[in-house]
């Protein structure tokens, strides 16, 4: 059976009802993580997996109750603990860690019977749009090998999109799940921030980080965040209630606003024109289905430069505790604890890590505080309130994922500038902490895939899905 | 700019010779890039919005871990972290 063709709602069908064991299904995947090594997208496949898959055939032979994700396996991003597991952030610095206790995230699939199956390739500390910035080596596109992953996790994406499993976990802080599942044709979300709890994952700007499911189908997305959404003790931003609970169902049409800041954006930007014209072609469709109308977010073109002031902030926090002391590596022949704090950081962190730790020092520091960091925060703010009045006339926004399809390996690796303007179109979700996703429904010429986005105001996690079902529907499972 | 020394060292970071120009060249581009929110007009009554509201907080409570803390570092001993002495 080729299960990798397969949802993975269905697998879990086929594994209760005992069509067929979890033990089969693990090893068929684990078995495609090996042939596919070359992608780079799975970097180490944990070795209890099959014991775990057997464990599950157990019980569901038994005839005990079983979770609703029981035996299927699923991959987690290189930087959510998993205890007793090596978790590495893709970075030099962290290679020997291993988890001292799971994320509650890893916790919330484990007791749903899920079967966490390896762990995926990323930017280092997530920091990154391409995943090349990676101690791995460059995670290959799942439809074009010359190709980026897209990222940060870009593994993720790629391991659903190959078919090395059928949900993967990753995180986003400013596009890390939709711009890879946008170039590698696969549905990611980013959810409302605080719906699923940060506990145990590496923190990169933990005022927009959100770890997330990437699926093939909107129903997988779906059921996996449902499994791994609600309050958590251990992180107080955490959301009560759940999507459900926050969806209330409309009698009439739904209603998708164009923003006008974006379409002037996209019609200036000299590689978009491919994704511009599919972009209006989607839609021209749409119009039968849904009510379309025009939204002003004035301000929203300067999230991108928002995000790269907060996000740095943040991220130069998180990562002063890489000192040398307390995490795994320690540079050789230092004389005293500065030398050990700066020859341990300075060997141990890539290039990009280190750039955005420069940054953020820079935003924060004495003199420019104010200028940078603390006129960032009130644009965030604005924006805000700018995002909630565009949700007063439409119940979703739609726009493209990405400015184009994935890049060549290599094509924007010395440009740092062209990088970060990947994250134009994703970024402003994160900043107004509200929730985006990402559906395959064109393709390039050049044969590769792209992404529509949808964004919801706050709690509108089901929103997004019963759109995009919709939007789905309305292109009849064609790509344009 | 503030110089890259001084950066350097609330990074914590020391950049090698080689590179650093480039580096320096780099930074430049993206605070450029980043400079356009620096330019805009906002009003106070901004302030007042407060992005994250944090839900319930608990009661922090003193509590023995059994989470083994001191697993992952370099260099330990009798349950402490071991670093360069300090102290003359």
């Amino acid at each position: 059976m080729e299960f990798e063709k397969l949802s993975l709602i269905e697998l879990c069908d086929g594994i209760k009802s005992q069509k067929y064991t979890s033990k089969e299904v693990v090893e068929y995947f684990v078995k495609r993580c090996e042939e596919k090594k070359d992608l780079k997208a799975v970097i180490e496949v944990f070795n209890d997996a099959i014991y775990c898959a057997e464990e599950i055939d157990e019980k569901i032979k038994r005839g005990e109750k079983v979770g609703v994700l029981a035996g299927v396996p699923i991959a987690i991003k290189d930087n959510i603990l998993y205890n007793g597991k090596k978790m590495g952030c893709a970075s030099k610095f962290m290679q020997d860690f291993v988890a001292p206790y799971s994320s509650t995230v890893v916790e919330k699939l484990l007791k749903e019977g899920a079967v966490i199956i390896g762990r995926t390739n990323m930017d280092e500390f997530a920091m990154g749009g391409s995943c090349e910035n990676t101690c791995y080596g460059s995670c290959h596109n799942a439809i074009d090998f010359d190709c980026v992953a897209g990222g940060s996790s870009g593994g993720s994406a790629v391991a659903v999109a190959a078919g090395l499993v059928p949900c993967a976990i990753g995180t986003d802080t400013g596009g890390s799940i939709r711009q890879p599942a946008s170039f590698n044709g696969v549905v990611g979300i980013k959810s409302t921030y605080g719906r699923v709890s940060r506990y145990g994952i590496v923190a990169f700007a933990s005022s927009l980080d959100q770890a997330c499911p990437i699926t093939k189908t909107i129903d997988d997305c779906e059921l996996v965040l449902s499994v791994i959404e609600g309050r958590d003790i251990h992180d107080g931003t955490t959301i009560s209630g759940t999507m459900k609970e926050d969806y209330k169902p409309k009698d009439k049409r739904l209603t998708l606003g164009i923003c006008k800041q974006i379409i002037e954006k996209l019609s200036e930007i000299e590689g978009a024109k491919e994704g511009y014209r599919k972009y209006k072609l989607a839609v021209e469709k749409l119009k039968d289905t849904f009510d379309i109308v025009e939204v002003d977010i004035p301000h929203i073109t300067s999230s991108l430069a928002c995000y790269y002031i907060i996000a740095p902030a943040e991220a130069t926090s998180n990562l002063a505790r890489f000192d040398g002391v307390k995490y795994t590596r320690r540079a050789e022949g230092t004389k005293d604890l500065e030398s050990v704090y700066v020859q341990s950081r300075s060997e141990g962190f890539g290039r990009e890590v280190q750039r955005r730790i420069v940054l953020g020092n820079f935003v924060l520091s004495s003199g420019y505080f104010d200028a940078y960091y603390n006129k960032a925060k009130k644009v965030q703010r604005l924006l805000r309130r700018e995002f909630k009045k565009a949700f007063e006339s439409c119940d979703a926004l739609i726009m493209p994922t990405t400015i184009g399809t994935a890049f060549k390996i290599g094509e924007k690796l010395d440009d740092p500038i062209s990088m970060y303007m990947e994250d134009l179109f994703t970024v402003p979700a994160n900043i107004a902490g509200i929730p985006a996703i990402s559906i395959p429904y064109a393709k390039g010429e050049n044969g590769l895939p792209l992404g529509m986005q949808f964004m919801a105001d706050e709690r509108g996690e089901e929103v997004l899905f019963e759109v995009g079902k919709k939007f789905q529907e309305t292109l009849g499972g064609k790509l344009l | 700019m503030a110089k890259l020394e001084h950066l350097e060292y609330l990074s914590k970071l020391k950049f090698p010779e080689e590179g650093r120009e480039k580096f320096e060249k780099e930074f430049e581009r993206i605070l450029s890039f980043v400079d356009e929110i620096t330019k805009l007009d906002l009003s106070d009554d901004l302030d007042k919005d407060q992005p994250i509201p944090l839900s319930q907080l608990r009661e922090d409570e003193p509590v023995k871990s059994d989470t083994d803390v001191l697993r992952n570092a370099p260099k330990q001993k009798d349950g402490c972290y071991v670093t360069p002495m300090v102290v003359e």
